[in-house]
């Protein structure tokens, strides 16, 4: 029986929308390994467990000492995503996946729209209005610009689409998170998400360990190197860790600039996202396009987000309501990424090769250069103030 | 199409496959169980709950 | 500009560290850790944690290790015997037969015997600011301050553990009327004139601590007696106890051996026998343990308990309650140091048993000596350390030296490493500490390119740090290499809202900017040569996000601006003080002496806010916005109840140290008691008169403290003038005609005419006889006669040289206003003035201007001017540069106009819900980073690595935020 007969099965068995929740024996096991995996990896709120990957990599970063003041496994991106995802890859692989998990697992389809339409309050405009016009402009430029740079480069080196813009939406935000958000939009696979995960990782170590010589070469003060490392390295402590490496001042605006590039990742992931609509609109028939390939419509559920993002710009949901938000999208995250962990193979994610790391490194560096460039002209000219 | 060992279980139902009538369904219960999780919290919160 | 800054504040801490420069190749016990020391609040293998005791008293431990009197030379860094240790600390104390829970180098463990003794040093002189060893015991006096009143001089000293740890500086007197004769005080109720006596004793006694001062001067003392509290041994046991029901008349077994227990008419004979209960092993009378604190003495001690060390066990009998027995989670918790009052019987067999001996090796270690330090009022344990007994060298080929080895459940390990890498000449670049579990320090040379002169470091969150670095934490603090540090706040839906900032301190995380152009901070010096260090300051208290309405209110008293010199401010001297910014001569000052009598005075026990939102509506308020009495602390002697009484001042600082009240201690030997605590308290024009002292209240027959009402002063300076009889003198718009001199009688004769000739005033000024020498400067009265004050003009006989060649010596003034207390300030009713006063000795301590009214800021309204002078211009600006109605994102405060704008970093760097600041450097704001120091130092660590702060304050500190041996 293949997937569409799966799919006619399904159409015709159902009910109502809760339909695709399936029985509940049939979803337990799967559930509970999501569950189990999730309380595993993270420190969620409710559970006291001390037993997890989260604590794990807290007492090997004591090990290792700090590097720049910033932890080694957060250098590393692990974090709530990555650290089930990393625990569910490896059960996977190691033990398979029992064929009476995968039912529960399907629940990662709904958990992925319920985490990121729960994620809008997280992104609150109005901070960022107290960096200042120039700091905000560059911000916002470099997000369109790294996005577009990045999916220019993937089709000049002829990366499937899918993956190039995955890697366009993790680079351009600065956060690979927004990898595996952009994951039901792109309709990608799971294998090229991570990969793409990895490559945006692997080129912010290249990048902090390059920005600030770069930036000290060209003579950007302290704390504008703080704004270069927040946009041309993003990735959390990346970031931090560039602009410590270029000294003490930097590392403090870095704190400072961090939010600029924060609150605007809605717009990257969703402006990928409707450049490859529009593309795949266009071409429909074009074999080529694969991105939003299963995408009919524009998603509704992208439509609520977009709506909860206004609302949340507009400070509808306050301070506590937005932690505990937060903490529920933990929740979701967490059980998604067990499930997407154990989908994939280590050969399958190893099989997007090279190309993908080189499309990442070239639209990465592309982008320093001109950030670099940019915020020089802007200090000379005095756009941003010394 | 090939059956992926970490996927698809013997009935072929493949829980990475998200398509159709059945994504439109999982995705109106994604929506559905943000917005209440999110009004509840909210309204807890203009409640002085929180 | 970073690195200026940063010279300047090494430079700085060099300077400080001075008095001490000669310390470091000289004994290092009872001294602290460089100046520029690095402190780290955290590392993993370092526990804070609170633990309960039998009786279900909650006990703050912490631990830390420090590295004192290091010294890099030649690429070798050296460390003298006493230089590295490792401390572990209880809150208040740990003593016997109460399963004091304890930290021993991380293992949880219960104290379970201690055997005590004293010391005394007779005779011990010393010069002001020495730190003077007491014999080779490790402790040692510190001379700190000395100061004068009628210009007899009295001075604050302390007794500083091996450790560095004290618990208070004490003031003590050799030529002021003693504690005794407060008793003869009898004022009426409400404003007295002022005491013409200045009480304070030459004898200062803390529980178990004695110290009687022969002679105190200016710039030497000596004592003839320092007497104090010494343990010679204590046994910890690293196991939780086993607890056994007693079944009279019958056994229970123990692992492989019988417990019996007998009744007898006075207590239980325990037995302890083999297996098969065949052979006697060990058998002793033993007398139920319960909380009466005298069982403790030496004396008693022995009656509780049966110890086989052969066996490793130690059987005491307890009570336990009836529905809970052997838990850490008793579920409630008392300041009561007495039970529950029904239960059973239970054996406590306490094993894994660990004698120490003071001074001797420690059994797992012979490279590290055991010092067991007491709390010097109870005599018990507070501290244990283990130091270096050799010197420890770290050079290319020894970059590391392993601490102390210590006792584990897993394996005997050590505790910790102390790593010391790149020596590089005199400096080293590279120093972190690894613990037990493997995890390490950040590197702790925070500038490597610069490298550190010395190693020396404070690593961890113990309270004792406080004391340790009493000397430096100011500069430390308002250190400028870091920038404006800024802690962010979490938003919470109830914010510490208070109708009236009076008496509040500022949030602990509040921003603190020492420096800011256009708030004045000088020296200056008086008629008598003396050093006046005067500073303003400006400080926003009890300020919070109104989020509901979108607002940011500072509450009524909550915008104070504060003047104060560096000691009290006297007349007749020509002492000056900065007003808004400009230069003020104290012209005269009227206070008098605030009597209550016959109240009580709640015990802060009943504190309404857990979450810190703390309301004092237990104060007993000593006139209107003066002063108010606090019973914040209480704790037990030999079962007699001692008060700690907190007199705080409108500013919301504390005044000087607490006092300590009990009755029915008898300080003769014969009578036997171990403590000593009087039942009066006096401290210069303070004191106090107790009825009945109790755990939760105290009445109090008669307290009185100084008040201020007035003073008045001028912008312009005093000029000096001889003048003869029969001569003039213009006095502003008058005329100053001298009738008569009299040096034999101290006199002359003033009169004041206006233009027209007719006089306006005359007066006999003086006389400057002995009497009245005596009362100079300090009583109102007598200084009043000195001057000669009509209106806005005065004329002050010089009192150190009033007279020379038949001519007398005046200062002349003019332009004289005034300042009374509780009414609007004169060039800006939006302020009110609130004088304060120093409890010592009635004169100006603090000018403080503060708004009656809230203030509110919004998005209309962004900015509010602060308190302007005659000229309307205001000496700083509140801006509100974002708001977003729950947080505050950007805001400063500036001085100055267009061109000489000033304006501080931005306070809300990290987002707040509340403007508190602390701005500038006056004792007012030493007294706020005083209480706040611990967080604050620790918060640092995070703002320089840029890490979030963490949710719970890692120390023993109390819920406010505050430290915990600093009780407010």
């Amino acid at each position: 029986m293949n997937t569409n007969s799966m799919a006619i099965n399904y159409d015709l068995n159902r009910k109502s929308w809760f339909s695709s929740l399936y029985g509940l024996r049939e979803v337990l096991p799967g559930l509970l390994a999501m569950f189990f995996i999730a309380i595993f990896s993270n420190n969620l709120a409710g559970v006291p467990n001390p037993f997890t990957l989260e604590n794990l990599f807290a007492w090997l970063d004591g090990v290792i000492g700090p590097l720049h003041h910033q932890s080694f496994f957060q250098i590393m991106n692990s974090n709530f995503v990555w650290n089930p995802l990393l625990l569910g890859l490896i059960l996977g692989n190691v033990f398979g996946v029992p064929d009476c998990w995968k039912r529960g697992l399907s629940y990662i389809h709904m958990l992925m729209p319920l985490g990121i339409i729960m994620l809008a309050p997280h992104f609150m405009v109005g901070h960022a209005f107290k960096l200042g016009a120039a700091p905000i402009l560059i911000c916002t430029a470099f997000l369109f610009l790294t996005a577009t740079v990045t999916l220019w480069v993937s089709r000049l080196l002829r990366l499937d689409d899918r993956h190039g813009s995955i890697i366009a939406g993790g680079l351009a935000t600065g956060d690979p998170h927004a990898c595996a958000i952009l994951m039901p939009l792109i309709k990608a696979k799971g294998g090229q998400v991570v990969h793409a995960t990895a490559c945006v990782i692997v080129f912010g170590l290249i990048a902090m360990q390059l920005l600030p010589v770069l930036g000290e070469w060209v003579g950007i003060p302290p704390k504008y190197l703080g704004l270069a490392s927040v946009v041309g390295v993003g990735n959390g402590s990346q970031a931090l860790y560039a602009a410590f490496g270029g000294g003490y001042e930097a590392g403090r605006w870095a704190t400072w600039f961090d939010v600029g590039r924060h609150v605007i990742m809605p717009a990257g992931f969703l402006y990928v996202f409707i450049v490859m609509f529009v593309r795949k609109l266009r071409r429909r028939n074009d074999p080529e396009v694969l991105a939003t390939r299963g995408v009919k419509t524009f998603p509704v559920w992208l439509g609520v987000f977009v709506f909860l993002w206004v609302l949340a710009c507009l400070h509808v949901f306050k301070e506590p309501a937005h932690h505990a938000v937060f903490a529920m999208v933990k929740w979701d995250f967490s059980l998604a990424a067990a499930a997407l962990g154990l989908s994939l193979s280590f050969r399958e994610i190893a099989g997007h090769g090279f190309k993908g790391f080189a499309v990442t490194c070239i639209a990465g560096l592309i982008r320093i250069a001109l950030l670099l460039a940019a915020i020089l002209v802007c200090v000379k000219t005095g756009l941003l103030p010394a | 199409m090939s059956r992926h060992p970490h996927t698809t279980d013997e009935h072929g139902f493949d829980f990475m496959a998200n398509t159709g009538r059945e994504e439109q369904d999982r995705d109106c219960l994604g929506i559905l169980f943000a917005l209440a999780v999110m009004a509840c919290v909210t309204v807890s919160q203009y409640l002085g709950l929180l | 500009m970073q690195h200026a800054l940063r010279l300047l504040a090494i430079t700085l801490a060099v300077l400080f560290a001075l008095p001490g420069a000669g310390w470091a190749a000289t004994d290092p016990h009872g001294l602290s850790p460089s100046a520029d020391m690095t402190f780290l609040p955290h590392l993993a293998g370092l526990r804070n944690k609170t633990y309960k005791n039998q009786y279900g008293q909650k006990k703050s431990l912490s631990e830390a290790i420090v590295l004192r009197g290091s010294e890099i030379k030649d690429g070798a860094a050296t460390v003298q015997p006493g230089g590295l240790f490792y401390l572990s600390e209880t809150s208040h104390d740990a003593r016997p037969l109460m399963r004091d829970p304890f930290l021993v180098l991380g293992e949880h463990a219960c104290l379970v015997d201690l055997k005590t003794a004293m010391r005394e040093y007779r005779d011990v002189a010393l010069n002001k600011g020495d730190r003077a060893p007491l014999g080779d015991s490790g402790y040692r006096l510190w001379f700190d301050y000395s100061t004068d009143h009628y210009e007899v001089p009295y001075a604050e000293f302390a007794v500083i553990s091996p450790s560095g740890g004290f618990p208070l500086e004490f003031p003590i007197a050799s030529e002021f009327p003693k504690r005794e004769e407060v008793r003869d005080i009898h004022l009426e109720e409400g404003l007295n004139p002022q005491l013409e006596k200045f009480y304070l004793d030459n004898t200062y006694y803390f529980g178990a601590s004695r110290y009687v001062a022969s002679k105190v001067g200016f710039d030497d003392a000596e004592f003839s007696s320092i007497a104090f509290p010494e343990i010679t041994e204590a046994t910890f046991s690293l196991q939780r106890p086993v607890i056994l029901e007693v079944r009279q008349e019958d056994y229970r077994f123990y692992l492989n051996k019988r417990i019996y227990a007998f009744r007898r008419p006075d207590g239980f004979l325990i037995r302890v026998t083999n297996f098969t209960g065949g052979q006697v092993l060990a058998e002793k009378l033993v007398k139920p343990v319960t909380a009466q604190e005298y069982k403790t003495r030496p004396d008693q001690l022995d009656k509780y308990h049966l110890t086989i060390p052969e066996l490793d066990m130690r059987v005491e009998i307890v009570m336990d309650p009836a529905f809970l027995k052997d838990s850490d989670f008793v579920p409630w918790s008392t300041g009561k140091a007495h039970g529950y009052s029904s239960g059973y019987f239970s054996f406590v067999v306490y094993r894994d048993l660990v004698t120490v001996k003071n001074g001797q090796p420690w059994p797992l270690d012979k490279r590290y000596n055991v010092v067991l330090e007491p709390n010097l009022k109870t005599g018990m344990l507070q501290r244990l350390v283990l130091e270096n007994n050799e010197p420890v060298t770290f050079d290319k080929d020894h970059d590391a030296y392993a601490g102390p080895v210590k006792y584990s459940d897993v394996w005997n390990r050590t505790a910790f490493k102390v790593v010391v890498k790149d020596l590089d000449g005199d400096v080293a670049r590279n120093i972190y500490v690894r613990d037990y579990y493997g995890m390490r320090t950040d590197n702790m040379v925070m500038w490597p390119n610069e490298g550190k002169a010395d190693i020396d470091f404070f690593l961890g969150s113990s309270p004792v740090l406080e004391p340790i670095i009493e000397r430096s934490f100011l500069t430390r603090l308002a250190d400028s290499s870091y920038g404006t540090v800024v802690e962010e706040s979490r938003f919470s839906s109830y914010p510490k809202v208070i109708s009236d900032a009076s008496f509040y301190e500022p949030d602990h995380t509040a921003p603190f900017v020492p420096r800011l152009g256009g708030l004045m901070r000088k020296v200056s010096r008086n008629r008598n040569n003396e050093r006046l260090l005067s500073a303003e300051a400006v400080v926003i208290r009890g300020s919070y996000v109104d989020y509901r309405n979108g607002r940011i209110v500072i509450p009524p008293a909550g915008l104070c601006y504060t003047s104060r010199n560096a000691r009290n401010i006297r007349t007749l001297a020509g002492e000056s003080f900065f007003l808004l910014g400009r230069r003020a001569y104290l012209t005269t000052f009227s206070s008098g002496t605030f009597v209550r009598k016959d109240f009580d005075l709640d015990f802060w026990k009943n504190q309404p806010m857990g979450d810190g939102n703390l309301m004092y509506w237990q104060d007993e308020l000593l006139g209107e916005r003066n002063k108010a009495l606090r019973y914040t602390g209480e704790t037990y002697l030999d079962d007699r109840p001692v008060a700690s009484l907190s007199l705080m001042k409108y500013s919301g600082n504390r005044w000087g140290a607490h006092f300590y009240l009990a009755q029915g201690f008898d300080k003769e030997k014969e009578a036997g008691d171990r403590y000593f605590m009087p039942d009066l308290f006096s401290e210069g024009a303070t004191y106090i008169q107790p009825e009945y002292i109790g755990s939760n209240y105290v009445k109090i027959r008669e307290f009185g403290t100084p008040s201020l009402q007035s003073i008045s002063y001028t912008y312009n300076k005093p000029k000096s003038l001889a003048l003869g009889a029969g001569e003039s003198a213009g006095l502003g718009t008058f005329t100053l005609r001298c009738d008569a001199v009299d040096p034999q009688a101290g006199t002359l004769n003033l009169a004041l005419l206006d233009k027209s000739g007719a006089v306006v005033g005359s007066k006999t000024v003086g006389p400057l006889d002995d009497a009245a020498r005596r009362l100079l400067p300090q009583h109102m009265e007598t200084a009043r006669r000195m001057q000669f004050k009509v209106g806005a003009v005065m004329a002050e006989l010089d009192v150190k040289h009033p007279f020379k060649d038949g001519k007398a010596n005046l200062w002349l003034y003019t332009g004289i206003q005034e300042l009374e207390r509780d009414t609007p300030f004169e060039f800006d009713p939006r302020f009110m003035v609130r004088p304060d006063v120093c409890g010592h000795c009635y004169q100006l301590n603090e000018v403080l201007l503060d708004n009656p009214e809230p203030i509110v800021l919004d998005r209309e309204h962004p900015v509010f001017e602060g308190p302007k002078n005659a000229q309307g211009e205001p000496l700083f600006r509140i801006v509100i540069d974002s708001f977003d109605g729950e947080m505050v994102q950007a805001w400063h405060i500036e001085t100055g106009e267009k061109d000489e704008l000033q304006r501080t970093d931005n306070l809300a760097f990290r987002p707040r819900n509340n403007v508190d600041v602390l701005v500038g450097v006056n004792g007012t704001i030493e007294g706020f980073l005083r209480l706040s120091m611990l967080p604050r130092l620790g918060f640092m660590d995070h703002w320089r690595v840029g890490s979030r702060a963490p949710h719970e304050k890692l120390s023993g500190s109390v819920n406010t935020g505050g430290s915990a041996h600093i009780r407010r």
